[in-house]
């Protein structure tokens, strides 16, 4: 049993609403939700159930309308640009489904970037960018640019860049969305030894079989979390429970 | 059926551009407005320079004409006192009347060197306008004909009144004036005019667009040649073999060439010399020639002083449309860029390369067009402000040019539009021509942000822009600093407290007797006035530019010299604020029967009497007429600005100085004791209460007389100045543009930086980077061309070095902040993207 001490996210009661054209749209619907350190989370549901808005508001890209988020104890829903920056900067790695590499950058420029809006010294940073590079096997490849790269590469360096910086939480966008299986297969594999290093990952997935790999899972239908599966790491039991309506 | 078929395309394609420019007005009215500003200012400064430079009279085959001019000594006139008028040396009446009758196949005709600034009054037929001044000029009876111009109403001048004064001599009114004095009434022939005291009639207009044969000296009227005497402010002896003051201009007959012409004209120089032995010594000793040059441009003292400014303002402002067509280019591309996928649908639908090629030119040529036409209105009131900038009535400095948009602008005005209109459809066609089409039209999830090698043309034209605003705005910087250091470069007078002005006595047709009088007793009338310290007469005036005199230094060996010489009233070192350094200034003891006396300034003291102390020495104009140096002055610009301190010595108008001329003190000066602008309607009363018929014309403070010397130097400060601002201006928008556009297109780069850690001001700074970036390269380029053209304008430059670090580094900081201000809104804009829709972003 986790306490809310072991809570590196915490949403209580979030929504997420847009306004356009004067119609109110309900991204999300009072979202209560927990994720511990260490934790392995997939986030599935439907096109439009507010997974991307859900990971958004997790990234701190964007704030929620009404309710509190604590990110590692600290409310972090109301805070100004520029602290949500440095937040992102030291606690969140992103990895997008389009990857979003830089095409000007070498692929060590790309892997550099968060550290040094961070501020590192230039012999940390490389000291960095090298580790998270061989820790996906891209290291040979510091100096080429991302067009150089297939797919499935590309996307081990926007890995590496993401946990280069040694965030508390890795927030996964369809990591394997533009990806063939055998690629997506390869990223999941790094996301799994990732996780089996202690690092706490939330993946939104349309694929179950991606989706089983994680410790939880969590549904999502109109904005509202509608089911959540806990897994044992290793074994194959489960234990779902229905939040449907949950207030 | 093919042409039909053309010009329904053609129809078609300007009603879709239409259409398009219509739906982006902001682009639209952009580009119009850009290439207004370059048009107008390019039509605007090709006017001056068509009006000055290339155009020729508008006469008679003007090619027929020549110009007669002394290659021996320039400046040097024969048988006269020095002057200078460039190339075209002037000449006395005998002397012309001798190349007149012993030419071979060549018709020649005079005119006084000089217009004559005169006060005109009354006509006897319609409303009676009242008094006003007018440039007038003496001519030949025959200067019409010679030049080929016939009479637009009544006639011009008959033989006979050459030499003949008549009871009522003619007057031949330029239709120009005619207009603006008479209103064009057709009455005024045979109407009477009094002109400077003596009644003219009024014998024909000539035709339109004819202001005489001198360029940047419009004539309002000519008077004949037997009126010289009377007519002329310094008086002329017709007959006098040494007294140059005609210019003369010729018509060469068919089949006689100049290479002829000027030899016969030789040989008859030879023998008028031969004849003179009064002449001999000085100008007799020195070689003299008669040089022909072609005339169809006409005379012009203007040409001289402005040929090399207007050809520098020439190349500035193509400088100038070369940025316009730069920055135009550039949104253009910018606008083919976003429109990349409509060019691939029609190329899908089966449209050749051609026809999307014409249909940008199409664009290119609506919108050339719309800027022509708003440019071409901007031009006319750019010309007319730029031609009562450069105009003066009167003034030795002042021209009076009469700008006329002509064929030759109408004609560079076309010329402009359409190779704008070729350049602004090409680049996007060029483009368009290099894309592949059926890329465009693939959506393709970006799996990397764009490598912005699309814009490198773009970049290419924001550093050329930066690169050629760099050296506008270092030659605005130079020339600015240079008119400044004029303004503030010291007279050696009290230049914030003295009025000048010009005493009209001529003009009045004052006798010798009343103006020695005068000479008395306006300078004590105007001193007695409240308000005024001190009050003179001279002739010059200062700053006038003239006043050279050869003089002799009797007792001595040493050789005569050409000096600065100033003829004063008692009071003219008090009226100016010189000092008298040693020795005194003129008394009233210094009458006409005293001990002839003279002052001279510092410099000719320590410099002209071969070590000798100046107080003593005697000096001579003309034998019999030396005079004694009893002061030093201190030294002061007088004659001019732009010369350092020159030789100067002053005599004392109430005695006799053996100059062989006639010198009317026309020229007041007043030192008042506060502001002397304040003063000039007391001085104005107090010379007509001197002699009622008196006129007091160009009261001006000597502030504002600095100024009106320095009308070439404004000239070209001022619009050095506009087409650097013009220039920064287009850099501004360009940059605005290109790094608008940049940011857009790198949307989802920033989005991922922002996701990455990147604060706002981190992304702003990204932003400014990309601009500061453009320009440094811009920068890199544009000094070393900067520092070349600045190496041209050394002749212009006064008291400033060609590579003056502070005008360097003032348009470098110039640009770099209004690059920084330019790119600071794309920049905020880029720093308030919402991360998520960034990302989002295809």
């Amino acid at each position: 049993m986790k306490t809310n001490d072991d809570m590196l996210i915490q949403l209580e009661g979030v929504r997420k609403i847009f306004l356009t054209d004067e119609m109110e749209t309900h991204a999300l619907s009072d979202v209560h939700l927990s994720i511990g350190r260490g934790e392995y989370v997939s986030i599935e549901g439907p096109s439009g159930s507010g997974k991307t808005t859900l990971l958004s508001i997790l990234g701190l890209l964007d704030v929620p309308t009404n309710g509190q988020y604590l990110l590692g104890g600290q409310p972090a829903a109301n805070l100004k640009a520029r602290e949500r920056a440095e937040l992102r900067n030291r606690q969140i790695g992103f990895i997008f489904q389009s990857f979003n590499l830089i095409g000007d950058l070498t692929v060590f420029e790309n892997v550099e970037l968060p550290l040094t809006y961070r501020g590192l010294s230039s012999s940390e940073r490389k000291q960095r960018v090298e580790a998270a590079l061989d820790r996906v096997g891209m290291n040979p490849r510091g100096r080429h640019l991302p067009a150089q790269l297939s797919g499935g590469q590309q996307q081990r360096v926007a890995v590496a860049r993401a946990v280069a910086g040694d965030p508390l939480v890795l927030l996964a966008d369809e990591p394997t969305g533009n990806l063939d299986s055998k690629n997506g297969d390869a990223v999941m594999g790094l996301l799994r030894e990732l996780h089996a290093g202690g690092a706490t990952i939330c993946m939104v997935t349309h694929n179950p079989e991606y989706a089983k790999q994680a410790t939880r899972s969590i549904n999502l239908f109109d904005g509202r979390i509608v089911d959540e599966t806990h897994r044992v790491a290793g074994a194959s039991a489960e234990s779902s429970s229905g939040v449907v309506g949950a207030a | 059926m093919k042409t039909q078929r053309l010009l329904g395309d053609l129809w078609h394609d300007l009603r879709y551009a239409g259409r398009n420019l219509r739906r982006k007005p902001g682009f639209t009215v952009l580009v119009i407005a850009t290439l207004a500003l370059g048009i107008a200012a390019n039509v605007s400064i090709f006017t001056l320079v068509d009006t000055a430079l290339l155009r020729s009279l508008p006469v008679h085959n003007p090619a027929e004409l020549v110009l007669f001019s002394d290659g021996g000594a320039t400046g040097r006139a024969i048988g006269g006192p020095p002057a200078s008028d460039g190339k075209v040396v002037i000449y006395s009446y005998p002397l012309y009347e001798r190349l007149r009758d012993g030419a071979r196949g060549l018709k020649l005709a005079a005119q006084d060197g000089q217009g004559t600034t005169s006060i005109v009054r009354g006509a006897a037929a319609g409303s009676d306008p009242g008094e006003e001044s007018a440039e007038g000029r003496c001519v030949t009876a025959n200067f019409f004909d010679v030049l080929g111009v016939s009479a637009h109403r009544g006639r011009t001048f008959m033989p006979e009144e050459e030499r003949a004064p008549a009871e009522s001599p003619s007057v031949v009114l330029s239709d120009r004036y005619w207009q603006r004095r008479f209103g064009g009434d057709p009455q005024i022939i045979g109407a009477k005019l009094e002109v400077n005291a003596t009644w003219y009639t009024v014998v024909g207009i000539t035709p339109p667009g004819f202001t005489g044969a001198t360029v940047g000296e419009a004539t309002d009227f000519w008077v004949p040649m037997s009126m010289a005497d009377a007519f002329i402010r310094y008086g002329v002896s017709i007959s006098e073999p040494k007294y140059s003051w005609l210019q003369l201009l010729g018509r060469l007959e068919p089949g006689t060439t100049l290479a002829s012409a000027e030899a016969n004209a030789n040989v008859i120089l030879t023998s008028f010399l031969g004849d003179l032995p009064a002449l001999g010594q000085g100008d007799a000793a020195e070689p003299r020639r008669i040089e022909l040059l072609p005339g169809a441009a006409g005379l012009s003292k203007m040409r001289q002083n402005f040929r090399e400014p207007l050809l520098i303002l020439m190349a500035g402002v193509l400088l100038l449309q070369l940025i316009v067509c730069l920055n135009v280019s550039h949104l253009m591309l910018a606008r083919a860029l976003s429109r990349q996928q409509e060019m691939s649908i029609r190329a899908a639908l089966g449209a050749t390369h051609a026809r999307v090629v014409r249909q940008l030119l199409t664009e290119g040529l609506v919108l050339a067009i719309l800027g022509a036409g708003m440019g071409l209105l901007g031009a006319r009131w750019l010309t007319d402000a730029l031609a009562s900038f450069a105009s003066s009535k009167s003034g030795a400095m002042g021209i009076n040019l009469v700008l006329d948009t002509g064929s030759h602008v109408r004609l560079f005005a076309l010329g402009l539009a359409l190779s704008t209109a070729l350049l602004l459809g090409l680049v996007p066609a060029l483009h368009t021509a290099r894309s592949d089409l059926q890329q465009a039209l693939r959506a393709t999830a970006r799996a990397t942000t764009s490598g912005g090698s699309r814009h490198k043309v773009s970049r290419v034209l924001l550093v050329s822009q930066v690169a050629f605003s760099l050296v506008l705005l270092v030659a605005a910087g130079l020339l600015g600093a240079s008119l400044g250091k004029l303004r503030s470069v010291k007279l050696g007078v009290d230049r914030e407290h003295i009025l000048v002005a010009y005493l009209a006595l001529d003009m009045a047709g004052v006798s010798d007797e009343r103006a020695e009088q005068l000479y008395e007793d306006i300078p004590r009338r105007i001193a007695a006035l409240p308000g005024v310290r001190a009050a003179s007469l001279s002739e010059p005036g200062v700053l006038s530019g003239r006043g050279g005199w050869l003089v002799k230094f009797p007792g001595t060996d040493l050789p005569e010299k050409g000096l600065s010489m100033t003829l004063v009233t008692r009071g003219y070192f008090d009226a100016l604020g010189m000092r008298i350094v040693r020795g005194r200034g003129f008394q009233a003891s210094d009458s006409r029967d005293a001990p002839r006396v003279a002052v001279v300034n510092e410099t000719m003291a320590a410099n002209e009497f071969g070590g000798r102390d100046a107080l003593g020495q005697r000096i001579m104009l003309e034998e019999g007429h030396d005079v004694e140096i009893v002061g030093i002055v201190s030294d002061a610009r007088i004659r001019s600005i732009r010369q350092s301190t020159e030789p100067h010595f002053f005599l004392h108008a109430a005695q006799p100085h053996g100059i062989p001329a006639r010198l009317e003190l026309d020229n007041v000066q007043v030192r008042a004791l506060g502001d002397p602008a304040q003063l000039a309607e007391q001085v104005r009363k107090a010379v007509t209460e001197a002699q009622s018929d008196l006129a007091l014309l160009n009261v001006r403070t000597l502030s504002e007389q600095v100024d009106r010397t320095l009308v070439r130097e404004r000239l070209l400060a001022l619009l050095a100045s506009a087409f650097g601002l013009g220039a920064l201006f287009l850099v501004a928008v360009g940059l605005y543009g290109v790094i608008s556009q940049w940011a857009t297109q790198r949307t989802r780069e920033i989005g991922v930086r922002m996701a990455l850690g990147a604060t706002p001001r981190g992304v702003q700074w990204l932003v400014l980077r990309q601009a500061l970036w453009l320009v440094l390269i811009g920068l890199a380029l544009g000094v070393p061309a900067a520092v070349a053209v600045a190496q041209l304008l050394a002749g212009l430059l006064f008291e400033v070095a060609p590579f003056d670090p502070r005008a360097l580094i003032g348009s470098i900081l110039t640009l770099v902040a209004v690059a920084a201000l330019a790119a600071l809104v794309p920049a905020w804009r880029a720093s308030r993207l919402d991360p998520v829709t960034a990302l989002r972003t295809d």
